[in-house]
């Protein structure tokens, strides 16, 4: 059974579908990589699994199972309890994630204090650890310090030490690196590695970077216009790809058209007035998700563009 | 922040001699004869004339005078009213009255305001905050003399809740307090919703929704320590707002605080003591000010002064 299972996942944006029906799921200890440009449902994903969503996004249907338990059914309160200790999150801009007026030191703690009713000083305590792991130099120092004196690369580490100090199985990660430099991007991918190993935590990585999926991720669930088109092993997609627009990805041609508003979403397929494949069903009937055999993609012509060589 | 709070109180001092330099200007222009004034319609003898305008030097010109009175500020004498008593003792007894006054106001303020404002920004779009909305325009839109008035005929004539005029213990200060403090509390509701809704949708308050925080917890620690930042700014500026409707509202229920002796020196046109008591004011303004940016600093530790 996966650690976290997401199944038909609908959100609303007042009359606007965002998510139609989003499947993923997540097993212990792998990571998978959400794999999208930006408008195609990501952070909304992460945000209703974590339950944190803005009104007036509302999870409008689907289900999302933590061992076993749908989350959407739960009460609050106990909802709360999920969040940072089950699942916890990382978001994209640590400068603006972190509040500017408390030291990094508290609010790395907080949880620790709030929730498992440490000290202060054991909490402190507990801070300076947590940034030591996420490789902090000189953590017993900055600890007092506040996130507008740390740099970007250091802020996230911050950011990732707040989210693993209730030591989660599930982290889920929201373009962590987007905000960086690009010596830096390799730096927190290579931490957020390192930390799902020594952990054995599960780590759901939210990004529109091939390049970090191809470093990092286990599997990868491609998104567009607010459903999983593909899901496969990150080996068997780069190998061979069973969406058209995982295809596009990959061959990094510049894919013609623009990304559909979610508004006026195209009928059928949504991909279908970019699709090379593109044929009269597929401005009519939104495709399935089509089982290939430990992968899958919702394309009326997967296993045609599977065996394309054209599409590799 | 020893050399910024050094720096302020230097602009400080410019500050002080250019406003006592102004309003002794204007109370110099307006005075046509200070000392029948103070006589009213009964004459005035030439052996009193005479003193009078030997003690305040009313036979120099405004320089001399200015330079003598400004001496004696320094030398911490106050000088002394037309009536001759000193303006220290005048000032003595009226203090109390006013710091109470305006405490109470600023209490109210403080929690009244900022408790509606949280409400009003945690619950938006909801009655409380429809109501609030309607109310603080309202309030906003009305002069302090207005509501002044208005509140001694409901509250204490109508209503008999409050005494109408002070009677000299705390009870009798709350109602003038509350509609001194009506004016501030207003925006301060509307600030403070503001700034809370901003606040609400910012990014780390979906991180400490993310950790797990209770609502409460995410709204009255996160939310409201970065709310209050602007809050507490707005709070210093009104202090003279709050200074100009004590002199209204001290009129209007007989209180003799400080704005109550200011008027009567305007009337009387007793220069030494309108001179004194606007200086007076000023000075408190520019240390509460330099209080509110400090506090800023400690609210906010991304502004630090060098």
């Amino acid at each position: 059974m996966s650690l976290l299972d997401v199944t038909d996942l609908r959100v609303a944006f007042g009359p606007t579908t965002v998510l139609s029906g989003v499947s993923l799921h997540l097993d212990p200890g792998e990571t998978l990589a959400v794999l999208g440009e930006s408008g195609s449902g990501k952070t909304v994903t992460a945000q209703a699994v974590m339950g944190i969503l803005d009104p007036p996004a509302v999870v409008v249907g689907g289900c999302v199972r933590y061992r076993g338990q749908d989350l959407l059914t739960l009460p609050e309160r106990e909802r709360r309890r999920i969040r940072g200790r089950e699942i916890a999150m990382v978001f994209q801009d640590a400068l603006s994630a972190l509040n500017p007026v408390f030291t990094v030191g508290y609010q790395i703690g907080e949880t620790l204090r709030i929730r498992d009713g440490l000290s202060r000083r054991e909490a402190l305590h507990r801070a300076v650890e947590l940034m030591d792991q996420v490789r902090i130099p000189a953590a017993r120092q900055r600890v007092h310090e506040y996130p507008h004196q740390f740099s970007g690369g250091m802020r996230q580490r911050v950011s990732i030490a707040m989210a693993l100090a209730l030591d989660p199985a599930v982290l889920i990660a929201d373009e962590p690196t987007t905000a960086l430099d690009v010596t830096v991007q390799a730096q927190i991918l290579d931490l957020l590695g390192e930390l799902r190993r020594e952990r054995t935590m599960a780590l759901m990585l939210i990004t529109h970077d091939l390049g970090v999926v191809a470093q990092v991720a286990d599997r990868i669930a491609v998104m567009y216009a607010g459903r999983v088109v593909e899901q496969a092993d990150v080996h068997q997609l780069f190998r061979a790809p069973a969406h058209p627009y995982t295809a596009a990805l990959l061959r990094g041609a510049a894919i013609s058209g623009t990304p559909p508003s979610l508004r006026d979403l195209p009928s059928g397929c949504a991909f279908h007035p970019r699709c090379r494949y593109a044929a009269a069903v597929c401005r009519t009937v939104a495709p399935s998700t089509v089982d290939l055999g430990g992968r899958s993609a919702a394309c009326h012509f997967a296993r045609e563009v599977l065996v394309d060589p054209a599409a590799r | 922040m020893v050399r910024f709070v050094v720096r302020r109180l230097l602009q400080m001092v410019i500050v002080f001699f250019g406003t006592t330099l102004v309003v002794y200007a204007m109370m110099f222009g307006a005075q046509g004869d200070p000392i029948q004034a103070l006589a009213g319609e009964k004459p005035v003898s030439a052996a009193q004339r005479a003193y009078l305008t030997e003690h305040f030097h009313l036979d120099h010109g405004f320089w001399y005078r200015y330079a003598d009175y400004v001496g004696g500020l320094l030398r911490g004498d106050l000088g002394d009213t037309l009536t001759l008593r000193p303006i220290s003792s005048v000032l003595a007894g009226a203090w109390p009255y006013t710091l109470k006054l305006a405490g109470l106001a600023m209490v109210v303020v403080v929690v009244v305001g900022v408790g509606a404002g949280v409400l009003a920004g945690v619950r938006r779009g909801g009655l409380f905050d429809a109501a609030t909305l309607a109310l603080t325009l309202v309030v906003i839109g009305v002069p302090v003399v207005v509501l002044g008035f208005l509140g001694q005929y409901l509250l204490g004539i109508r209503l008999r809740l409050f005494p109408v005029a002070n009677e000299g213990d705390l009870y009798s200060l709350i109602l003038p307090a509350l509609l001194l403090g009506m004016l501030s509390l207003a925006t301060t509701v509307r600030l403070t919703r503001t700034t809370v809704v901003e606040n609400l949708r910012a990014d780390y308050a979906k991180t400490a929704r993310a950790k797990g925080l209770s609502r409460t917890r995410v709204v009255g620690v996160h939310v409201l320590r970065n709310s209050l930042i602007p809050v507490v700014t707005f709070l210093g500026v009104e202090l003279g707002s709050l200074m100009a409707g004590a002199v209204v509202i001290e009129n209007i229920f007989n209180i003799p605080g400080v704005g109550f002796t200011l008027a009567r020196a305007v009337r009387t046109e007793d220069g030494p003591t309108v001179v004194t008591i606007v200086s007076l004011l000023v000075i408190v303004f520019l240390v509460v000010n330099l209080a509110v940016d400090l506090l800023y600093a400690v609210l906010d530790p991304r502004i630090r002064y060098a």
